[in-house]
């Protein structure tokens, strides 16, 4: 089955997926598109980790490196307040029999942890080299 | 009783059936003398009665029964002014992949947790109403729930999605693990989407 693509007003890339209740060529004028293409749908990437820094270039869907990288970095802050969850209980409930030093350092590791793989999303020349930096390995 | 040929051009004394048949013919009727009372029901038969004599008039409410319409009688057409049936649903997961649907032309991928339904035959108005659900599951059972919102005009330039022939949705999920809304999280390929339009 084909699928229709065009670069919408938000800067986008938009993926019309057809049911099949009406014809792929005719939904373009139901939709008032007037600048896509008829693609294959091996064209739409099937990896969506950086959905929304997709661009239309011409034929194809290609992703745009500085969004993926503001992804990547919105991916990482998502994670590192995951780690740091459970010891920012203990240092702001003031867990009674918790050791509020040692989860001030398990915060310091996870910090400079971060701070590496920020650093590394920053310098990457390529989203996968975004993906290696997200799961721990340098940009 | 003996027949009598009176002067005054009258005939008495014949009884009944003493006519042989083929003398009263149709011309010999008058046009009022065959009223209701005297046809049987037996012989109304459907082969006197032409197609252009039933017209709508003819036929009382309660003559139409559900047994006298079948089922391909029920075109959706004949189902649009009725507010109590969905317009349009559909069945689809996050990147607009369409598992089943119903006056769904298409469902557009505008991103992350970003689809727009397009309907195949448009709604009377935009005051429709759309209900649905979402599942999401990144391996284990009840790992989140997932909810689709309609996406309106937001008064700061943005056009309104919602309109008669399309419908722009959002969709999230929140996680078991945090309870946060988290809308990353939608490039899950596990997602699977419903959404009912109820309108006119």
């Amino acid at each position: 089955m084909s699928k229709i693509i065009y670069q919408n007003s938000e800067g986008g890339v938009s993926i019309v997926v057809p049911t099949g209740e009406v014809p792929v060529e005719d939904l373009p004028a139901k939709l008032g598109l007037t600048d896509y293409e008829i693609v294959d749908d091996d064209v739409v990437p099937s990896d969506r980790t950086f959905r929304d820094a997709w661009v239309k270039s011409g034929k194809t869907i290609a992703e745009d490196l500085a969004k993926s990288k503001v992804i990547g970095h919105d991916m990482r802050r998502a994670k590192r307040a995951e780690e740091f969850a459970p010891h920012d209980d203990v240092i702001s409930k003031q867990i009674p029999g918790a050791d509020a030093e040692a989860a001030e350092a398990s915060r310091a590791t996870i910090r400079t942890k971060y701070a590496t793989m920020q650093t590394s999303i920053d310098a990457a020349s390529s989203t996968a080299e975004i993906k290696t930096a997200l799961n721990g390995g340098a940009g | 009783m003996p027949i009598t040929i009176d002067g005054d051009g009258t005939i008495t004394g014949l009884s009944v059936g003493g006519l042989p048949d083929g003398v009263v013919d149709a011309d010999m009727l008058a046009a009022n003398a065959v009223t209701t009372a005297k046809i049987s029901n037996g012989q109304i038969t459907t082969a006197k009665i032409s197609d252009g004599q039933i017209t709508t008039a003819k036929i009382s409410d309660d003559q139409i029964t559900t047994a006298k319409i079948s089922d391909s009688q029920v075109t959706n057409a004949k189902l649009a002014s009725s507010g109590g049936l969905a317009k349009a649903w559909v069945n689809c997961v996050h990147d607009g992949t369409v598992t089943d649907s119903f006056n769904v032309s298409s469902v557009t991928d505008n991103g992350s947790g970003d689809l727009t339904v397009n309907f195949t035959s448009s709604l009377a108005n935009a005051n429709y109403c759309m209900t649905g659900g979402a599942i999401y599951s990144n391996g284990g059972p009840h790992d989140a729930f997932g909810m689709p919102t309609v996406l309106e005009g937001d008064g700061s330039g943005n056009p309104n999605t919602k309109t008669t022939s399309a419908c722009r949705v959002k969709t999230m999920h929140a996680q078991r693990s945090s309870n946060s809304l988290n809308v990353i999280q939608q490039v899950n390929t596990q997602l699977q989407i419903y959404m009912v339009f109820h309108g006119d």
